[in-house]
C-alpha cells in the first residue's frame, strides 16, 4: 500500500520540441482508485510507464511511499502492472504465469503455491490453472494478468487499457469486478484509460490529461458539474457538451448571448455577474445535450429561451437525440422520447441556469 | 474455366473433383513430370553412376541403368571418406551451436535492449556479409597462425562462428522484434533483469528461429568449401568438401566412387531439409522479409 | 533494495546526471564489451585486408616487404584499361555470370512456382524432385557436373550431341564455353531456390483476391499478372538479393569445375583473389583485389534494391 507523488515531471523523447509530459505534479492517496483519462497521445501512459520505471524521468521527482523511485529499476519498485496485450508469457501456464514473479522474488514453494491458489480462486481462474495462455479467451486472459498483480503483494496495480480488448458486454462486467476487486484488496490503484465511461465509472478520482498537460483531477461527479476548462468539459460526458462561440451583448441592463447566423439568447441573471467583464467580447457558451429541454417541458418558468429548427431525429427507444439548428450553431439535444418533435420544426429550448457553462476563448478556462 | 454449379447433377465440390481429372490435366502433369523429369537429370546420372561397376562407366551407357547394382563403390567412398565426414561433423555440430547461441543474444539485444548506437552497430554488423570470404583470408590465416590454430579444427570453427554472426544476429534480431515489447516489460516489473529475460521468456519462444539459424548454418559450414580448403593442409584432416574433390582430382579416377561419395555427402543436407524444409523456408522469409 | 529518503530538497531543479552504471544498469554495460568483441572480430580481418591492400606482400620476395601507398590500385587501374587481363576478364565475367544467372534462375523458379502452386495429380512428388539440385552439396554437384554431364569424352552431354546429332562431334563444354557452361550449372541451381521463395510468396496470397479476380473474369494469365507478380514483389526482391549476393562472391564452382580457364576466361572476382594469393604470392595485390569486390558486391546490391523497387513502385503498385 503506498501513495504516489508526482513532483514537477517532464518527460521528453530525444530533442523532440514538445515534452510528451510537462510538469506534472499531483498526488495519488493511498487504497486510492485513480484514473487516468485522455485522448490518445496526451501522455496518460507515459506517466504510467515512469511509475512503473519502464521509462525514464526527464526531470522531477516521482515518489511511491516515501522513496523517490526515479533511479530504481522496475524490479524494485514493488509495483505490478496489468497490460493493455496481457503479455502473459505464452510457453507457460496459467500457474507458472502467476508463479513466474513470486520465483523471481525468491517466494518459497509452498508460499507459492498458496498464493497462487489464493489469486485464482478470487478470480475464478482455477479450472485453467494448467492451460497455456493461448488456450484461453480473452476474458480469461485479462484474468490471468490480473492474477499476476494480485498474487505479487504489490504495493502499487498498474493497469494500462486493461479492457479495451474485451467485448462491449464483457467490458462492463469485468468493470464492475475490477472495483469490487480493488474494494477487497484495497490496494492503490492507477488506471489508464482513453474511454471517459470507464473513467466516471471506475475512478475515486480522475485525472484528466492532455497534451501532456493535466487539465484537472477531481471526483467524476466535480468533472462533470464544475469542468475547469473547455477541454475537460467536452472530454467528459457523452454526447460531447456543445459549445457555440456567442458575443456578449448588453441591451438595457441585460446580457444576451448573440451569433452572426441569427442565434441569440438571454443570459440568465445569475450567470451576469461573472459574465459582465465579457462585454463586447467573445466567449464559448457550453450546454450538455441532456440539459437542453423543450420549453413545454421545462419544469419552472424559463427565464431564458433559444429558438431552433429540427434537423434530425435519432429515436433511440428510450431516449432520442435531436440535431438542433439555430442560425449557423448546430446543437444536439438529448430528450426523452415523450417530446414528440418533427423534422423542420421549430422550437425553443432552454436548460436551467446552472447548466449553461461559459468558456474565456482565450485561456479556455471556465467562466465561474 | 470456372464453371457453375449444376443443382441437379449434385454440389460444386464433386464437381470440381472432377474437373480435377480431365484431359487438359492429364498432359499437363505428362509435360510437367518430363520437365522435372528432365531438370533432375544431373541427379538420376550422379545415382546410377554411383551403384554401377567401374566397367559399366563408359559413355555408350551413361544415362542407361546399370547392368547390376553394385554397392562397391560406397563401401570404397566409405572407406576413403569417413575419417572427412567425421572432421566435418566435428565441425558442424559446435560452429552451429555456438554462432546459434552468439546471435541469439546478439539479436535480442539489438531488438530489445536499444542503447545509443545500437543500430550503427548492428548496420556494420550486417556488413559483414558482404564481404566475401576470399577477402579476408590472409588476415585469418595469419591470424590464425598467431594464436597457434591454423591446421585445427578449432580454429576453422571460430572463423565459422564468427563469419556466422552476421546472418545469425540478423535472423534472431528480427524474429525478437516481432516479439511483443509489453512481454519483456511484464518481465521487468515482475522482477526479472537482463540476462533472466533471456533466458526464461526469450529462449523458450525462439524454437523456430532456432530451427532457421541451425539448419542455415548446418548447411553453409556443411557445404563450405574455401576456409576448409586454405586453413587445414592436411588431406586427411580437410572436411569433406575438399576431400571429395581430393578423390575426384586423384590419378585414376574411380567416377562410380566420386559419385557414391558424393551422395554420401549430400545426404546430411538433404535429410535436414526434407524432415525441416517447411521450418525453413518459412523462418527465412519472415526473418529477412522485415530486416 | 536500494531506499533513497525523501528528504531530497524538494526543488524543480533538474534530476543530478546519473552515472552510465546507473542510466543504463550493470546487466546492460555488460554489452558494450560483447557487442565491440563482436564488431572487432568481424571487422578486423578486412580492415587489414585494406591495409594490406596500401603495401607490397609478397611471400616470395620478403625483402620487398613495405608500404606501396596506391600502387596496388593504379596496377587493377592498369589492368581496367587492358581488355587483355586478368583483373578485366574477371570484372567481365563476374558481371555477367552474377547477372545472367541471377535473372535466368528467377524466371526459370518463377516459372517452376507458378505451374507448382496449381493443383494437379502428382504435385508433391515434382515439389520435392525439383527442390533436390539446391538439397545436394555445391561441390558434390559441380564435380558431377563437370565429370558426368560436361566432360568431353563420357559426359552426358557429349552422348546426347552424338546420338542425336551423329555429324556433330560433342562440344569441349568447359573447354569451349566454360562461363555458359558455369551459368547452366548456377541457374540448374540456384532456380529451385527462388521456386521455393516464389512458392512462399503466393501461399501468402489470399484464395479471397484469388477469386475476386476470377469473378470479374480474369483469365489464368490475367490472374498471374495482375494478382501473382504484384504480390510477389517482396519476394522478387529477396530471391535477387540473397542471389546477387550469393553468386557474386561465388567461389566453388568455378575453383572446382575449370580453375578459371582455359585462360581467364571463367576467372571472376573471387577466384581471383584466391589465385593472385596462393598461386601468385601477391598478398598485396590480392588484398586489393578483394577490397575492390567488396565495394563493387555492396554497389551491385544497392543499385539492385534501387532498381527493383523503382521497377515494383512504378509498374506493378500492390496496393500495400
Amino acid at each position: 500500500m503506498a501513495r504516489v507523488i508526482f513532483d514537477g515531471v517532464f518527460k521528453r523523447y530525444g530533442n523532440s520540441s514538445a515534452p510528451a509530459v510537462t510538469d506534472l505534479s499531483m498526488e495519488i492517496h493511498d487504497r486510492e482508485f485513480l484514473v487516468l483519462v485522455g485522448p490518445s497521445g496526451c501522455g496518460k501512459s507515459t506517466a504510467m510507464r515512469m511509475i512503473a520505471g519502464l521509462e525514464e524521468v526527464s526531470e522531477g521527482r516521482i515518489i511511491i511511499g516515501d522513496r523517490v523511485v526515479n533511479d530504481l529499476p522496475p524490479k524494485d519498485r514493488n509495483v505490478a502492472m496489468v497490460f493493455q496485450s496481457y503479455a502473459l508469457y505464452p510457453h507457460m501456464t496459467v500457474r507458472d504465469n502467476l508463479a513466474y514473479p513470486l520465483k523471481l522474488r525468491k517466494v518459497q514453494k509452498a508460499e507459492r503455491e498458496r498464493r497462487v491458489l489464493e489469486a485464482a480462486r478470487m478470480l475464478e481462474i482455477e479450472q485453467f490453472l494448467d492451460r497455456k495462455p493461448k488456450a484461453l479467451s480473452g476474458g480469461q486472459r485479462q484474468r490471468v494478468a490480473l492474477g499476476r498483480a494480485v498474487v505479487r503483494d504489490a504495493d502499487l496495480f498498474l493497469m494500462d487499457e486493461p479492457l479495451s480488448n474485451l467485448d462491449a458486454k464483457l467490458r462492463v462486467q469485468t468493470r464492475a469486478e475490477l472495483i469490487k476487486l480493488h474494494d477487497r484488496v484495497q490496494t492503490t490503484t492507477i488506471y489508464v484509460t482513453h474511454d471517459q465511461v470507464e473513467a466516471m465509472t471506475m475512478g475515486d478520482r480522475i485525472a484528466v490529461m492532455s497534451l501532456g498537460v493535466l487539465q484537472q483531477l477531481d471526483t467524476p461527479q466535480n468533472l462533470y458539474d464544475k469542468p475547469a476548462n473547455k477541454f475537460v468539459a467536452g472530454f467528459i460526458g457523452s454526447p460531447s457538451m456543445n459549445f457555440v462561440d456567442v458575443q456578449i451583448e448588453d441591451a438595457e441592463g441585460r446580457l444576451y448571448a448573440t451569433n452572426p447566423g441569427g442565434f441569440r439568447m438571454r443570459i440568465p441573471d445569475s450567470r451576469g455577474a461573472s459574465l459582465a467583464r465579457f462585454k463586447g467580447e467573445t466567449v464559448t457558451l457550453g450546454i450538455r445535450p441532456e440539459h437542453l429541454v423543450e420549453r413545454n417541458h421545462f419544469g419552472g418558468n424559463p427565464e431564458t429561451v433559444l429558438p431552433v429548427t429540427v434537423d434530425v431525429i435519432e429515436l433511440l427507444g428510450n431516449e432520442s437525440f435531436i440535431y438542433l439548428n439555430s442560425g449557423n450553431a448546430v446543437l444536439t439535444a438529448r430528450m426523452s422520447p415523450e417530446v414528440k418533435v418533427e423534422r423542420g420544426q421549430k422550437i425553443e429550448v432552454t436548460a436551467e441556469p446552472d447548466r449553461f457553462y461559459f468558456f474565456d476563448p482565450k485561456t479556455d478556462a471556465a467562466v465561474a | 474455366m470456372a464453371t457453375i454449379a449444376d443443382p441437379i447433377r449434385g454440389t460444386v465440390m464433386e464437381q470440381s473433383g472432377r474437373r480435377r481429372g480431365g484431359p487438359r490435366n492429364i498432359l499437363k502433369t505428362v509435360f510437367l513430370t518430363g520437365m522435372a523429369l528432365f531438370y533432375l537429370l544431373p541427379i538420376y546420372v550422379v545415382v546410377i553412376t554411383s551403384v554401377k561397376q567401374i566397367a559399366d562407366v563408359s559413355t555408350a551407357t551413361m544415362w542407361e541403368l546399370p547392368t547390376s547394382i553394385s554397392w562397391g563403390s560406397y563401401q570404397q567412398a566409405w572407406d576413403s571418406l569417413s575419417p572427412n565426414l567425421a572432421q566435418s561433423l566435428r565441425l558442424v555440430v559446435p560452429a552451429t551451436i555456438l554462432s546459434a547461441l552468439f546471435g541469439a543474444l546478439n539479436g535480442y539485444i539489438l531488438s530489445k535492449w536499444k542503447f545509443r548506437g545500437s543500430d550503427v552497430l548492428f548496420t556494420v554488423m550486417l556488413f559483414g556479409m558482404f564481404i566475401p570470404y576470399q577477402a579476408i583470408l590472409i588476415p585469418l590465416i595469419r591470424f590464425l597462425q598467431e594464436v597457434g590454430l591454423y591446421n585445427s579444427v578449432a580454429g576453422l570453427v571460430i572463423v565459422h562462428v564468427v563469419y556466422g554472426l552476421p546472418i545469425t544476429t540478423l535472423i534472431f534480431r528480427n524474429f525478437f522484434t516481432a516479439i511483443p515489447g509489453e512481454l519483456i516489460e511484464a518481465a521487468r516489473v515482475d522482477g526479472a533483469g537482463l540476462l533472466g529475460i533471456f533466458f526464461r521468456i526469450m529462449l523458450p519462444l525462439s524454437v523456430p528461429a532456432f530451427v532457421v539459424v541451425g539448419i542455415f548454418q548446418f548447411t553453409n559450414i556443411w557445404n563450405e568449401f574455401l576456409f576448409g580448403l586454405t586453413i587445414i593442409t592436411n588431406p586427411a584432416e580437410q572436411p569433406i568438401t575438399v576431400a571429395l574433390n581430393n578423390l575426384s582430382g586423384s590419378f585414376s579416377v574411380d567416377w562410380s566412387a566420386v559419385m557414391a561419395g558424393s551422395v554420401l555427402a549430400a545426404l546430411p543436407t538433404a535429410l535436414i531439409y526434407i524432415l525441416l524444409g517447411r521450418f525453413f523456408i518459412r523462418g527465412m522469409l519472415a526473418g529477412s522479409m522485415k530486416g | 533494495m536500494a531506499t533513497i529518503s525523501s528528504s531530497v530538497p524538494a526543488t524543480r531543479a533538474p534530476i543530478a546526471r546519473r552515472s552510465l552504471v546507473e542510466r543504463i544498469g550493470v546487466g546492460r554495460m555488460l554489452l558494450y564489451p560483447a557487442m565491440l568483441y563482436v564488431i572487432l572480430v568481424t571487422q578486423i580481418p578486412f580492415v587489414l585486408t585494406i591495409y594490406y591492400s596500401f603495401r607490397n606482400y609478397l611471400l616470395n620476395r620478403p625483402d620487398r616487404d613495405g608500404w606501396a601507398g596506391l600502387a596496388n590500385y593504379q596496377r587493377l587501374w592498369d589492368q581496367v584499361r587492358d581488355t587483355d587481363s586478368a583483373f578485366f576478364a574477371a570484372l567481365i565475367n563476374t558481371v555477367v555470370l552474377t547477372a545472367g544467372s541471377v535473372i535466368l534462375a528467377v524466371i526459370v523458379g518463377l516459372f517452376f512456382a507458378e505451374i507448382v502452386n496449381h493443383k494437379f495429380p502428382g504435385r508433391a512428388i515434382v515439389r520435392t524432385l525439383l527442390i533436390t539440385p539446391f538439397l545436394i552439396m555445391p561441390a558434390a554437384a559441380a564435380l558431377s557436373w563437370k565429370n558426368l554431364l560436361y566432360n568431353p569424352n563420357f559426359g552426358f552431354l557429349d552422348w546426347f550431341t552424338t546420338t542425336f546429332i551423329p555429324t556433330s562431334p560433342g562440344p569441349n563444354w568447359l573447354g569451349d564455353y566454360p562461363l555458359i557452361s558455369i551459368m547452366i550449372y548456377l541457374v540448374w541451381r540456384w532456380a529451385p531456390f527462388m521456386m521455393l521463395i516464389f512458392l512462399a510468396g503466393m501461399g501468402s496470397i489470399s484464395e479471397e483476391v484469388r477469386e475476386a479476380a476470377r469473378m470479374d473474369g480474369a483469365t489464368a494469365w490475367e490472374e498471374f499478372r495482375s494478382i501473382t507478380l504484384p504480390h510477389l514483389r517482396r519476394f522478387f526482391m529477396l530471391g535477387s538479393l540473397l542471389g546477387t549476393v550469393y553468386i557474386f562472391q561465388d567461389f566453388d564452382p568455378i575453383y572446382l569445375m575449370t580453375q578459371g580457364g582455359p585462360g581467364n576466361e571463367s576467372t571472376n572476382l573471387s577466384f581471383l583473389v584466391y589465385r593472385t594469393a596462393v598461386s601468385g604470392s601477391n598478398y598485396g595485390l590480392a588484398s586489393a583485389i578483394g577490397v575492390v569486390t567488396v565495394i563493387l558486391s555492396i554497389i551491385a546490391v544497392t543499385y539492385l534494391v534501387r532498381l527493383l523497387s523503382k521497377v515494383f513502385e512504378g509498374e506493378l503498385s500492390d496496393g500495400r
